[in-house]
């Protein structure tokens, strides 16, 4: 009896782990320390390993080229055409994942959550296993579906692969140009998330966009850097917003309080609908 | 020795118990996952959903903010938007975002309890890593949240979350009568978060507002309803997608179907057209 003691404690120990282990919901030691807070690394254009404007040489359709020139030379007279930020409309995907302001990280076992400050955008990367829904309401963001993996056989997983459709429009792939995606919203976002082998507060993104307005998929390697100290701030895009949009005419509002063309010889809007002089 | 050895198991137990599930044992803290949705309130999503919407709300202002509430009613009625800056896309901010006019998800982490409403897309992150509040906090709609997670019955689990706000951006109002909150910027929010006792898909919210333009603390009871799906549908709440009311200088216009400008009240001047040639 006396020698069963020990291998009683013993084996109530091994119950307290097995216990400890089972209930473990969040085995944090299987994910990679992403959670955090982010910031790019590198250029706002899409492929920061290339030069903005024209020097990104998408690999447009001859159609959506045309329309990147048109978009062009009407930024060149001061217009905001094709960058619907200017309204307050979210970037979306791919674009949010260049990281204008700081990107939030947080990684549960069904779903990984990564938020942008800029906008507020969320995106809900599920990775419960679930299957494609048949129906798929649109958004900026997308619908996406991951898969984590333990690409260099340690037992821990180290790269999520993130496949994300069902989006709405428009959508750019960056602010300036403005490059178009295709106007039927059929992209394809694929990513590849991991943390770099040699630096750990360094993130990094392999993004793949498949389009109708590219004639080929579009292939950039992005990376953001852990802030170890993080500046939580609010970004409200409307609160200091003074673009305005009337119809297809974008105006703004001074600081004074008073409409103002964008562009030179901009007529000022039509004021039918007042029954009173100024 | 024999009493030596068990302690000593046990201990080597616990410490390893402790040390994986101090990563995240997500079984101390209560299971919030999911969507929620308010329960009650009805017409106008009223701050307190056991009392009618505006007046009825009977909110305990001081007479020079009951001044305020009435002359906002006042502008309301003649088409104004009153002292509610949300129908420019500017959040509701804390408290009334936590009437949960939109769904709303919880995210519980050990160090941080998120709270992510699907209104204005906004995201609280709750402190319960033992913080002590910043000597400066920059004010943002949804305020700076210190949380505290009790075992209010004593059963080793967490199911209590216990949660302070303040450093909240104005303006903001309780709802959308319009009932303000002082312009000083030093209201504070407190909070208890917990499962109903008898349904665990119901959650409830105690929220009490201390603020400069109350006579005294003003305590409601909210609630939310899980939504009884294992994949809920999440919306994109973009305010700026549809919003057709614009505000040029102090005047409130909005953009008619034709993409026109449009006055919002009777003989509304139009803008002022100066800066056009």
């Amino acid at each position: 009896m006396r020698n069963l003691a020990p291998i009683g404690a013993l084996t109530l120990a091994a119950m307290l782990c097995a216990t400890a282990t089972a209930v473990r919901a969040h085995d944090e030691l299987k994910y990679p320390n992403m959670r955090a807070q982010w910031t790019r690394i590198g250029s706002a254009a899409f492929d920061p390993n290339r030069p903005g404007g024209r020097g990104q040489q998408p690999p447009l359709t001859p159609e959506y080229q045309a329309l990147l020139d048109n978009i062009l030379a009407a930024r060149a007279q001061g217009s905001l055409e094709g960058n619907m930020t200017v309204t307050c409309i979210p970037a979306g995907m791919p674009r949010a994942m260049i990281v204008y302001e700081t990107m939030d990280v947080i990684v549960l076992p069904e779903t990984t959550y990564v938020r942008m400050s800029y906008m507020n955008e969320l995106r809900r990367i599920y990775t419960d296993g679930r299957a494609w829904p048949a129906k798929i309401t649109p958004t900026f963001a997308g619908y996406s579906i991951g898969r984590w993996l333990d690409e260099d056989g340690d037992g821990r997983y180290d790269t999520l692969v993130v496949e994300t459709r069902g989006f709405k429009g428009p959508r750019t792939f960056d602010g300036t140009p403005g490059i178009p995606l295709h106007s039927d919203n059929q992209t394809v976002v694929e990513e590849r998330l991991y943390l770099d082998r040699s630096d750990p507060d360094v993130l990094r993104a392999d993004i793949k966009v498949t389009d109708h307005a590219l004639s080929r998929p579009w292939s950039v390697a992005r990376k953001y850097q852990r802030e170890r100290n993080p500046h939580w701030s609010e970004y409200i895009c409307n609160e200091g917003n003074q673009q305005l949009l009337l119809g297809k005419e974008n105006y703004m509002v001074s600081a004074d309080g008073f409409l103002m063309p964008v562009k030179r010889g901009q007529g000022p809007p039509d004021l039918k609908n007042f029954n009173q002089p100024r | 020795m024999q009493v030596r050895v068990l302690i000593g198991a046990v201990a080597l137990a616990l410490a390893f118990a402790s040390d994986d599930g101090a990563a995240f044992d997500a079984t101390r803290y209560p299971d919030w996952k999911g969507q929620w949705l308010r329960v009650g309130g009805g017409q106008g999503a009223p701050w307190d959903p056991a009392k009618p919407w505006g007046p009825g709300q009977q909110a305990p202002l001081t007479p020079e903010y009951q001044a305020i509430f009435e002359a906002n009613l006042r502008d309301q009625a003649a088409g104004g938007q009153g002292t509610d800056p949300s129908f420019r896309c500017i959040p509701t901010g804390m408290p009334r975002v936590m009437i949960a006019v939109q769904p709303m998800e919880i995210v519980i982490t050990p160090d941080t309890t998120y709270v992510m409403l699907e209104l204005f897309s906004t995201l609280r992150r709750i402190f319960t890593d033992g913080r002590d509040w910043p000597t400066s906090i920059e004010p943002s709609f949804a305020g700076y949240s210190i949380g505290k997670w009790e075992d209010t019955d004593g059963d080793g689990r967490y199911d209590t979350l216990v949660a302070e706000t303040r450093a909240i951006k104005g303006p903001h109002s309780y709802d959308s009568s319009g009932i303000p909150f002082h312009g000083d910027g030093r209201a504070i929010i407190r909070e208890r978060m917990s499962s109903d006792k008898a349904n665990p898909n119901i959650l409830h919210n105690e929220i009490t507002s201390i603020d400069s333009a109350l006579t005294r603390p003003w305590t409601v009871k909210r609630s939310y309803r899980r939504t009884p799906t294992k994949e809920p549908i999440w919306s994109e709440y973009v305010c700026s997608e549809n919003n057709r009311h614009v505000q040029i200088g102090t005047e409130n216009y909005v953009i008619g179907a034709d993409g026109l400008l449009m006055p919002t009240r009777r003989n509304q001047s139009p803008p002022d057209l100066r800066h056009f040639q």
